[in-house]
């Protein structure tokens, strides 16, 4: 086979006739171009589709369009055909990327003051749903060389920057009109979690689960608005009018797929969830992390996107960057090429893309990598081109070589998968382009020419860069120098007398597939020509044959979560548990008992008591010498958050930390580790109505919503004091509230606004006309406030100052509502009277003061005074370390004022369990409980204590001895990837694509963990 | 990308100092009276002695005079005119010390007007930090509350300047100077930022710039220092002329000379290497404070006999690899390899007094009860180089002690009483005030009134 070697000389004219679709409205400019479309491509081994091979077969192609594949021997060349002999070579349907984009990317902020929404748009500028991508579509003549060069033919482009982006087209990968290439300008509504505006909401993962809900639901109510005025315009304001709105309506009724273009795994889930609930249809870009939850994703059933853009190798090499590398880091990098397969195992829907490589070789090395790493090569294809094309509704015509389809395929001269080949010619209807690779390897080899009846030999060496060319007349050496190639253009000199004369001869000549042809010029100034017939090709002409990088002997288990620390498996709940010999801190009526049994059947107290008889078969775990306490519990925590505060708008009641839960956060484990069982995650601090909250178990192993805990009440986060009114950092122009003042008038205004929403829906639902009515909208913020009106929510209140504290008391107590919690309540000992009159728990912290103006005057005795009050009072963390020792900090309040050691640990076990209104479920050693309990090695309120054993729901999720093995396990896992990553020679594709974050510890004032962190991110609680 | 990257930068960046000075005033001076000087000796009989530098005594007597320790034992006499106090079986322990705080120049975190740690530029070693001690900050009766009578106080950065050894009581900054200049204070540039997931590249590698920019400066610095050292020497020995001044350079004349050691905070394995290789480079006499994977080091911290200031046990790891109880555990493990230890707490903002605390988390994670008490009393002393006055009960030291109802690293014991040289401290504090201020309001509304 010949190569097909310099991508210089394109067919430009013909690429650009081939270009143009016949189906158009224009006249030509001047003469009419139709140059000829018909062409046989035989001598091929061609992939018709992911199941298909067909040997030596001929494609005809004509007007763009495939008129027949199949077998030599079925195949008649048609007379006007331009026959290309490929023999050997391999052809491929051309790949759909699905998720692409070229040029510059919108940058954050460039929506600012500059760039309000103009016109009929949407008034937030992260809502650009309107937007076409194919409006702005250029021809990214970069970006299409790279997909080319690794197989793609068309591809889906979307928009970039922004919650609701616009709307994704999918084009062919073609030069030309955009009128021409265009397939489909509408292809689906791309959404992200992630915002682009500065200072605009929503800036948080959760905000933007929220806005995209709130949006979904406004676009149907839009249509129904507009619908409703059409017909019955008599006595009702007009609705305003709003392109985005309009533009969203086909994808919020599910007619056509949103695609979410999130950041990993965890992202991916919820893009899920969201879809599941607004009932809309989804492609979901799942990160290169999706393999860490396969089942989570398989039951949802989904459509993915997979990047075949894999994590790149920690940096092992740099010694300095030991102490900063992570198990997890190791395992990603080397999981991550087997995620595919993975996937594909468990049988999910996936197509593949090549966002983030930016190299075509990457592309095709990372597609080898995936079919090495385990991914058969039939669902390879079938990601690549007939799965995007049925998403797409293109089957009959994209993804396949057959007859009536699209002439859009790529030849390679080696296999795809087991040999290094490269793409040599991409076809895109029709319109053939042929590459040199990038380099002009192709050039290398051997060459003839005659010249005066004497048989010259040519030999191109070496590499194009350093050419060494050898000349021979029959058998003798000629001396040549100053050999160069440059875009296909030879050029060497002859010293020879025979051809040059009397001095140097300049050879100028261009290579091309069969040879080379151009002109000498003789020492004395005549010339002659040379036609060099092309001989047999240099070996560095057949591709490689393909040898991924070495793998492990045995392979590395999915651990849940990845990491250090990740289990195999679930721990089983036995059906029968019995701790004997104890020491029982029941923090129930019996308070404490010595010598006592706890009898756990199938996850619930069956008994605790001193004359408990332990039944036959029961797992018997003897306590004698240790105690036993309830599992702690935490009302104030913001770990395993992926943001913590949507701090853009003063009320953000829509959002909730629940959306947001990030399961593989190792402080879940630790907090585990010190016997904390449940922890409430808040919203921040950094507005005063903030978000909705979550309550977990901590089951650590499990996917966010199997921590959720089922009973919790639904709650939220008020904030009060320095936060809300910006004390201390820079508020945006026009900000409110400045003062506490202003935050009291603010409560009143947004529950007066919630009490005017519902009357107007009243309003519409007594209508005698209701049909004829344009409804209210349905708003998530103030439904939720209205919920707290109802008691059907509770609040956990941030607050510092006694007259903060009253005057939100007041608040509530005009609208007839109650605030549940007030949570850190510094100065609640000085209103502990009020507080307890008016129903308010306390929950607190002993350490916290000195850090801010508004602390000043917290001291340790708080708790003590508050219980003295008659006020329920709880231990809170705000704080990932606080929380892994929640049984000491119980012990400040023996310390600081004297409450009673039983009394003290109830404030982190049943207290905090009131406070939530889960008691009748946890916190408390009672039959019938969930058997939530921790084994101490001394009492829990001793500094000697170490949780032994936590268990959750009957079942045993930490123990000491285990933790050892593990930690064991860990270092030598880490070791022998470390040792593999070192042996890896390759450096691996560069990436441009954001990789998934992961988090840093939160607490109240800090934003999203996406975020720019400040270096000051880890301090230990600088602030609350 | 975000206004402000983080609240807390904001917090300790964008303070209006002018604007709070008139919020604070309140702050000014605590109400606690200093301890008046020992005018008689005092008796503490039928005690349990906890010497530290020995065996305990039970059920023993203590005796001191004009300050300093006359007797302790099983059969003391105790002199006439004595104070007596009835121990009832309670116990007498060293007080304990802090080893690297700010206390005294820190008052509240957000306001900076109340904060004198952080001198402009990042080499200050001329800079005393008793010199700006507060007397009358709030956080200091709050400290020696919880048994804390003496810390080390200290400024920040690279070479943060001078740390002192401070009483917790006194009327003026010299009345509670027990030792100025005790070591000079460095903050080694750290390496945690170098590979943060939730940092953006171009964060990390301006981070790893400024690192590399921080290393070079100290090299640079005390080579100078080297340098200015042997002028004045030959100007002294009448060889040269005398160097012109140049405060930061001379005071490092002792730092060379191995007569004051360098304190430097370091954590991770890496920094705490590039540390030891420095001082050994540089022939200076170092002590790591920090030490978070000290335990990475022990090889090396054991042939140079370099002691360790332990930051916080009660920290979260600082990788995920690590085990869920490493930190909590580095106070045994050095112990077991015979590494020279303390326990400080570090810098937390107004909490000095959980220091018993941190000790206490190592003894339940392994390390001798007995060593736990010592990591925040004898071995601070002598890493400091004060065990001839302070740190245990032996006669002729100091008597800085304290009485307590228990165990004294629990946090349900309460001190009951200080003497810091024999003058007995007032315990109470802004706390303890306003808990009974308030406790009243509670009182007489539960009775009705």
């Amino acid at each position: 086979m010949k190569k097909s070697f310099i991508g210089y000389w394109l067919l430009f004219a013909a690429a650009l006739a081939s270009a143009q679709t016949r189906h158009h409205a224009r006249q030509p400019v001047g003469l009419q171009e139709n140059p000829p479309t018909a062409y046989a491509v035989t001598g091929v081994t061609v992939q018709a589709d992911p199941k298909t091979v067909i040997e030596n077969a001929v494609i005809l192609v004509r007007d763009g369009v495939i008129e027949a594949v199949g077998p030599a021997a079925t195949i008649t060349l048609p007379a006007d055909a331009l026959v290309i002999d490929k023999k050997g070579a391999f052809v491929y349907p051309g790949f759909i990327d699905l998720m692409t984009d070229a040029g510059k990317k919108k940058k954050a902020g460039e929506g600012g003051k500059k760039n309000q929404p103009a016109g009929t748009a949407d008034h937030n500028a992260e809502n650009t749903a309107g937007k076409l991508r194919a409006d702005s579509y250029n021809y990214p003549k970069k970006k299409a060389k790279t997909l080319r060069e690794a197989g793609f033919t068309a591809a889906v482009f979307v928009p970039s920057g922004g919650i609701f982006r616009g709307i994704a087209c999918l084009t062919l990968l073609q030069e030309g009109r955009t009128n021409d290439v265009m397939l489909d300008p509408e292809v689906a509504g791309v959404v992200s979690f992630e915002g682009a505006v500065r200072q605009a909401y929503p800036d948080s993962a959760m905000g933007g689960i929220a806005m995209i809900r709130q949006t979904v639901g406004d676009a149907r109510w839009y249509e129904q608005a507009h619908a409703t005025y059409q017909k019955h315009p008599t006595g009702q304001t007009p609705p305003s009018v709003n392109r985005d709105l309009a533009a969203l309506v086909p994808f919020a009724k599910g007619e056509k797929p949103f695609l979410f273009q999130v950041r990993n795994h965890h992202e991916a889930l919820r893009a899920l969830k969201l879809s599941e609930e607004l009932k809309v249809t989804s492609w979901v870009f799942a990160g290169d992390d999706a393999y860490r939850r396969v089942d989570a994703f398989k039951a949802y059933n989904p459509n993915l996107i997979l990047p075949l853009d894999f994590a790149e190798k920690p940096a092992v090499a740099d010694p300095a960057m030991e102490g900063t590398i992570s198990l997890r880091e190791l395992r990603h990098w080397y999981l991550s090429p087997a995620g595919p397969a993975a996937l594909a195992e468990a049988d999910i829907n996936f197509v593949l893309t090549s966002h983030g490589l930016k190299k075509s070789g990457d592309i095709l090395g990372n597609l080898r990598l995936a079919h090495h790493r385990g991914l058969a090569k039939e669902t390879l294809l079938a990601a690549l081109t007939t799965r995007p094309a049925a998403w797409l509704n293109q089957s009959d015509r994209m993804g396949v070589i057959k007859a009536g389809a699209m002439a859009n395929f790529f030849i390679t001269a080696g296999d795809l998968f087991t040999t290094e080949t490269t793409v040599g010619e991409s076809w895109v209807r029709g319109e053939r382009r042929r590459f040199d690779k990038g380099d002009e390897q192709g050039v290398l080899g051997d060459y003839q020419f005659t010249v005066a009846k004497k048989k010259y030999s040519l030999t191109l060496a070496g590499s194009p860069k350093k050419l060494k060319g050898t000349l021979k007349r029959g058998k003798k050496d000629v001396t040549t120098s100053a050999w160069s190639l440059d875009k296909g253009r030879l050029v060497f000199h002859i010293n020879d007398s025979t051809l040059a004369g009397e001095g140097v001869a300049r050879v100028n000549a261009r290579v091309e597939e069969n040879g080379f042809y151009g002109q000498v010029i003789r020492a004395d100034g005549t010339r002659f020509s040379l036609n060099a017939q092309r001989g047999k090709a240099a070996d560095a002409d057949k591709p490689k044959a393909y040898q991924g990088p070495k793998l492990l002997d045995e392979p590395l288990a999915t651990v849940f979560p990845d990491g250090a620390f990740g289990r195999n498996a679930m721990p089983e709940q036995p059906a029968l548990v019995a701790v004997t010999n104890a020491t029982i801190w029941t923090s129930g009526p019996d308070g404490n008992l010595e010598n006592a049994t706890l009898l756990v059947k199938a996850g619930k107290i069956a008994a605790v008591g001193t004359d408990v008889a332990v039944p036959e078969g029961a797992l018997v775990i003897d306590a004698a010498g240790k105690h036993v306490s309830p599992g702690l519990i935490d009302e104030h925590s913001h770990a395993g958050l992926d943001a913590v505060n949507e701090w853009t708008t003063t009320n953000s009641a829509e959002v909730g930390t629940h959306e947001v839960i990030n399961p593989d956060d190792i402080s879940l484990y630790y907090m585990m580790a010190g016997g904390l069982t449940m922890a409430n995650q808040l919203h921040g601090s950094a507005n005063p109505i903030g978000g909705q909250n979550s309550v977990i178990k901590l089951r650590w192993g499990k996917t966010a919503e199997e921590l959720r805990y089922a009973n919790a009440m639904p709650g939220i986060k008020f904030a009060l004091g320095e936060n809300v009114k910006r004390a201390n950092f820079p508020a945006p122009d026009g900000y409110y509230p400045l003062t506490r003042l202003g935050v009291e008038q603010f409560f009143r205004d947004q529950f007066d606004a919630a009490l005017a929403y519902r009357a107007a829906w009243q309003d519409y639902e007594k209508a005698a006309d209701k049909k004829h009515r344009i409804p209210p909208r349905r708003d998530y913020r103030w439904d939720t406030l209205l919920e707290i009106i109802d008691g059907k929510r509770q609040i956990h209140c941030h607050s510092y100052r006694q007259d903060e504290i009253l005057a939100l008391m007041r608040v509530a107590e005009d609208f007839g509502f109650k605030i549940d919690v007030f949570t850190h309540i510094l100065e609640g000992y000085k209103v502990a009277p009020e507080m307890a009159k008016h129903g308010a728990m306390a929950n607190t912290f002993t350490d916290w003061w000195a850090f801010k103006m508004e602390v000043v005057d917290a001291m340790p005795y708080n708790a003590a005074l508050m219980h003295q009050a008659g006020v329920v009072v709880g231990f809170n963390s705000d704080d990932d370390e606080l929380a892994r020792r929640l049984n000491t900090e119980a012990a400040k309040a023996v310390k600081y004022g004297g409450v009673s050691p039983e009394e003290a640990l109830k404030m982190v076990t049943l207290n905090p369990a009131r406070q939530l209104r889960i008691d009748e479920h946890v916190g408390s050693l009672e039959v019938g409980k969930d058997a939530d309990f921790v084994l101490w090695n001394h009492s829990p309120l001793s500094m000697y204590a170490v949780a032994q054993q936590t268990w959750i729901d009957g079942t045993k999720y930490f123990d000491r001895e285990e933790a050892k093995q593990h930690t064991a396990e860990a270092q030598k896992q880490r070791r022998v990837l470390i040792q593999l990553a070192l042996s890896d020679k390759g450096k691996g594709p560069k990436s441009d694509r954001a990789k998934g974050k992961t988090r840093r510890m939160m607490h109240c004032e800090d934003l999203d963990a996406f975020s720019d962190g400040s270096l000051d991110g880890h301090h230990h609680h600088a602030h609350h | 990308m975000k206004p402000f990257p983080s609240f807390k930068r904001a917090l300790l960046n964008g303070m209006l100092a002018a604007l709070l000075l008139c919020s604070i005033t309140h702050l000014s001076a605590h109400d606690s009276v200093p301890g008046a000087k020992q005018s008689q000796p005092v008796a503490i009989k039928d005690v349990m002695i906890v010497p530290v530098s020995g065996p305990v005594i039970e059920k023993g007597t203590i005796v001191f005079s004009e300050g300093k320790i006359a007797a302790l034992g099983t059969d003391v006499a105790i002199p006439a005119g004595s104070k007596i106090i009835d121990g009832q079986g309670r116990r007498v322990v060293p007080a304990f010390i802090e080893s690297w705080s700010y206390l005294g120049l820190r008052e509240v975190g957000s306001v900076k007007a109340t904060q004198d740690y952080d001198e402009s530029g990042e080499i200050n070693p001329n800079l005393h930090a008793h010199k700006a001690v507060n007397p009358d900050s709030e956080l200091i009766p709050v400290t020696r509350a919880n048994g804390i009578g003496l810390a080390i106080t200290r400024p920040s950065g690279l070479i943060g300047g001078q740390a002192s050894l401070i009483r917790l009581d006194g009327w003026t900054y010299e009345d509670m100077t027990l030792a100025p200049n005790v070591a000079m204070a460095m903050d080694w540039p750290q390496t945690r930022f170098l590979n943060v997931p939730w940092l953006p590249q171009q964060r990390r590698d301006e981070f790893k710039k400024k690192r590399e920019k921080d290393l070079a400066a100290l090299e640079a610095f005390v080579k100078q220092a080297r340098h200015y050292q042997q002028a004045q020497d030959a100007a002294k020995e009448g060889k040269a002329k005398k160097p012109q001044p140049d405060p930061r350079l001379a005071a490092m004349d002792k730092v060379l000379r191995g007569e004051q050691r360098v304190w430097i905070r370091a954590n991770r394995a890496d920094e705490i290497h590039e540390a030891i290789d420095f001082c050994n480079r540089h022939d200076l006499k170092m002590v790591l404070v920090g030490g978070r994977q000290a335990d990475q080091a022990v090889d090396q911290l054991k042939r140079y006999g370099i002691p360790v200031i332990l930051h916080r046990t009660q920290a979260l790891p600082s990788r995920r690899d690590e085990a869920y109880d490493h930190v909590y555990r580095m106070p045994a493990i050095l112990h077991e390899a015979g590494v020279e230890f303390a326990i400080t707490i570090g810098n937390t903002l107004g909490n000095d007094r959980n220091l018993p605390y941190q000790a206490a988390a190592a003894a339940a994670y392994g390390l001798d009860p007995a060593a736990a008490l010592a990591s925040i009393t004898l071995a601070p002393a002598k890493i400091i180089g004060v065990a001839d006055r302070v740190g245990s009960l032996e006669v002729g030291k100091d008597a800085t002690l304290i009485l307590c109802d228990g165990d004294p690293l629990e946090i349900t014991t309460h001190v009951q009483a200080m003497f810091i040289e024999g003058a007995e401290v007032d315990l109470t504090s802004r706390h303890t005030r306003l808990w009974k201020k308030y406790e009243t309001r509670i009182k007489r509304l539960n009775n009705g009134r």
